[in-house]
């Protein structure tokens, strides 16, 4: 319940700013439309492709409600809270300060998606009339995009934590932003990728956070892939609370020697 | 009175690069992001050879003109005008309008941004290597021209800088117009402008001409003739380039004439 309040407040801070709701829409919109061009111009070239413009269109639309549903700063936030010494007072809410985080930005996040996301991707496809998956894809794809959105929120935090040690916020998230990019599929589908990046990506958490999921919406995944794939998912994010858990309990440590 | 201006640059420089450790994080960091969308770049070009009838090495060469102009005006630009609403917002402003300078020259050379040197020297090193693996000699009057098309470029992205916010005046708060208008727009030149449709093209030639940044001038090196527009296009770079920045100057004007102190 407590939770819920917190998505509520960050929805009514949105509504406030309605003209760079707007711009964001078209930002992004032209965003999409850039890579829809280029991916119109690759295939009339057409050798070696192997996939077809409507799986790439679709791609690209969800890759761009990914990154609304995943945006996060709280590496910034963590920066701001540690350099002014609210963290004291964090600490000692009844409340944890990772899931106060995470809900907080789940309300934005959930904002944007709704008011904008929701409209681009509608605009998307009837613009260049992008198939529907059936029922039976759509119901694994579901808790495969959440655990995603999870996993992407904990690694975030974690980078976040390092604040402790580097004192500003800004390095840390642009980090984690480059290893996103770079082996997530946000920016181009992982079958593009050469094979030795692909093999790197391999190993690490992100590609179950965009990749995965879109690759399952379109269909490319049989039923023991998927639940391969959901089966990672839960091994990275037990990692990941462990990493979490770990480093968290340091932190506190170290605070306490320091506070007095 | 240049002698002045250059004193006042020359301390910002330095005082950023007094913190080694900050100004060495800021450059990996800077490294980092352009190096990310560059290796995107790389994937796309690796896997299909050419994109739009452009050859890899073209593609870089568009890619090396944006970064290298974004670069230098980046460098003017993104201390002063990058933090104008805020200024505007706290009066900081007002601290500026009573130098017995001209406010925007001030303004340019004392926020500085020491951070893009790194960019300078990956750009010319891409257009170094892709005009040499293109086997386009650069003799007298090409590299004369070069230098002209980047002033050209560079000042089209001060003009767009400049112009997306210094709305800030009137509005108070224009981070959506600087974002969508310009941040947004020049995505676009990362590929050649014919793939897009007609509309994009024309409104990035006439309306917001950021295809004079790259697209245009980079097609006099390649010997390339594309665009529905006049292939005199290619040569109107420094032209546009001061017309814009001239038009940028203006409203900057305007904007100084329109501006009120918050007062707190």
């Amino acid at each position: 319940m407590m939770y819920m309040t917190l998505i509520q407040c960050s929805f009514k801070q949105q509504i406030q700013y309605k003209w760079n709701l707007l711009f964001h829409i078209i930002g992004d919109f032209l965003r999409i439309y850039i890579k829809v061009c280029i991916w119109k111009a690759l295939l009339k070239v057409g050798k070696g492709i192997g996939s077809d413009f409507k799986s790439l269109a679709a791609y690209t639309v969800l890759a761009t409600m990914v990154i609304l549903l995943t945006k996060s700063s709280v590496a910034r936030d963590l920066a701001d809270r540690v350099r002014s010494g609210m963290i004291a007072v964090d600490m000692i809410r009844p409340i944890s300060l990772k899931w106060y985080f995470f809900f907080r930005q789940m309300g934005e996040n959930l904002f944007d998606f709704l008011f904008e996301g929701v409209l681009i991707a509608f605009l998307s496809w009837v613009i260049w009339d992008l198939p529907f998956p059936g029922i039976s894809v759509i119901l694994p794809f579901i808790p495969c995009l959440l655990a995603g959105i999870v996993i992407m929120f904990y690694i975030q935090y974690i980078f976040g934590l390092l604040v402790f040690w580097m004192k500003d916020g800004t390095y840390t998230n642009m980090i984690t932003n480059a290893l996103f990019v770079l082996f997530s599929g946000i920016e181009i589908p992982l079958w593009f990728y050469p094979h030795w990046l692909r093999t790197i990506g391999e190993f690490l958490p992100f590609r179950y956070i965009v990749h995965e999921p879109i690759t399952i919406w379109l269909g490319q995944k049989s039923g023991r892939e998927i639940a391969m794939t959901l089966i990672m998912q839960g091994f990275w994010l037990l990692v990941l609370y462990l990493a979490e858990r770990c480093l968290w309990s340091f932190i506190k440590k170290k605070l306490e020697i320091q506070g007095g | 009175m240049i002698g002045l201006y250059t004193a006042f640059a020359r301390i910002s420089f330095l005082t950023q690069l007094e913190y080694r450790g900050q100004y060495f994080m800021r450059m990996v960091s800077k490294i980092l992001g352009w190096s990310t969308g560059f290796i995107m770049l790389m994937v796309l070009l690796q896997k299909f050879q050419t994109i739009g009838g452009w050859s890899i090495y073209e593609i870089l060469l568009l890619y090396a003109f944006d970064v290298l102009s974004y670069s230098i005006a980046g460098t003017f630009c993104m201390g002063a005008f990058g933090k104008l609403p805020g200024m505007i917002r706290q009066g900081e402003l007002d601290g500026i309008l009573t130098k017995p300078v001209n406010p925007l020259v001030y303004l340019v050379s004392t926020k500085i941004s020491a951070g893009y040197t790194s960019n300078y020297i990956i750009a010319l090193g891409i257009i170094i290597f892709s005009l040499r693996k293109l086997g386009i000699a650069l003799d007298g009057f090409r590299s004369v021209w070069l230098v002209l098309d980047i002033i050209g470029a560079s000042l089209i992205q001060m003009a767009g800088f400049m112009i997306t916010t210094i709305p800030a005046f009137w509005l108070y708060k224009s981070d959506g117009l600087y974002q969508l208008f310009y941040k947004n727009f020049t995505e676009f030149l990362k590929y050649p402008l014919s793939i897009y449709n007609v509309g994009v093209q024309t409104l990035l030639t006439f309306i917001l001409p950021y295809a004079f940044i790259n697209y245009y001038p980079v097609q006099y090196f390649l010997n390339k003739e594309e665009g529905r527009f006049a292939s005199c296009f290619m040569f109107l770079t420094p032209i546009v380039g001061i017309l814009a920045f001239f038009a940028a100057y203006l409203l900057w004007l305007r904007g100084l004439r329109a501006y009120h102190s918050t007062g707190s």
